[in-house]
């Protein structure tokens, strides 16, 4: 909290030239169309699809795993992105897009990984198995848990910046390996879930689910990446106004 | 343990409830992030 001195005028003679304060994005309306677009399909997809064969109901869980799991593989990809242009380039805001998209990416494999074991309990008959592709996965978690730790514990930006993307391009390359471990390795998970693998009757609903998934998700990093900026403006004008206020 | 169609709903329930406390929980919490930062941006005006 700034200390106000009765003394001073309220506006300092040094004070930096005001700048007037970025203007309201339209993001966060955006943000709440999105889930509403996410609502939507789900319950187009859950009302119009019959209970499966095998699994029942518990099937309709698949409109809302499969796309998280896809869009946490698809943040990753974006982390893997910045973190090489951010390294090779050395602007800000490739470094902010990636912070973004890891932590997005974080909380959607934490996500899939409760999903997962709330369908695995009635199907498979347990919580947790440390099967391949849920092993895999949960590596991947710690991965960016432990690049989400590295930024909050490093207090040199650019440092935290480089050392970060160093781990956000390697992390990536866990993706393939989770993505691929149900055909690489013997696992009580089915093969990913594509128009390929699903029956016709689901894959409309998946489809959609997916669509609007990564819609969401794309708007959630675009919001981040928004919050970091205005965070470093905060930043950077209250520390010119103590400058300016100390001379 | 019920098996497919019998307790399929309600597991499937279950999902989409922690999906959605999730969603809507980093939603709020970025959008606050944002808010908060224009409104430090105001009062920083103010000065």
């Amino acid at each position: 909290m700034p200390v106000i001195d009765a003394t001073r005028p309220a506006v300092s003679p040094h004070a930096p030239p005001a700048a007037a304060a970025p203007a309201r994005s339209r993001l966060g309306l955006y943000s709440w169309l999105a889930l509403a677009a996410v609502a939507a399909t789900q319950a187009i997809a859950i009302a119009l699809s019959p209970a499966d064969a095998a699994m029942g109901h518990t099937q309709k869980i698949m409109y809302v795993h499969v796309p998280t799991a896809w869009c946490a593989f698809l943040a990753f990809g974006i982390v893997f992105a910045y973190s090489v242009l951010y390294l090779w380039k050395n602007e800000q805001r490739h470094d902010d897009a990636a912070l973004a998209a890891a932590e997005v990416g974080t909380a959607l494999t934490a996500l899939t990984l409760a999903q997962g074991s709330i369908w695995g309990r009635p199907t498979w008959g347990i919580w947790w198995t440390w099967d391949p592709r849920l092993t895999t996965t949960a590596i991947l978690l710690l991965i960016f848990a432990g690049y989400l730790a590295l930024r909050a514990f490093t207090e040199d930006p650019e440092k935290a910046g480089r050392w970060s993307a160093a781990v956000g391009i390697f992390g990536f390359i866990n993706v393939p390996i989770v993505f691929m471990s149900v055909r690489w390795w013997r696992t009580i998970h089915q093969v990913q879930s594509t128009g390929d693998s699903v029956a016709p009757v689901y894959k409309l609903g998946l489809l959609m689910n997916v669509i609007t998934f990564t819609v969401l998700m794309l708007v959630l990093i675009a919001r981040r990446v928004e919050a970091a900026r205005l965070e470093r403006l905060v930043d950077a004008r209250r520390e010119a106004r103590i400058l300016s206020e100390g001379r | 343990m019920p098996h497919g169609s019998d307790w399929g709903m309600g597991w499937a329930l279950l999902a989409y409830g922690v999906s959605w406390a999730v969603m809507i929980g980093y939603l709020r919490y970025v959008n606050s992030r944002v808010g908060r930062a224009h409104e430090a941006l105001a009062r920083e005006e103010d000065f």
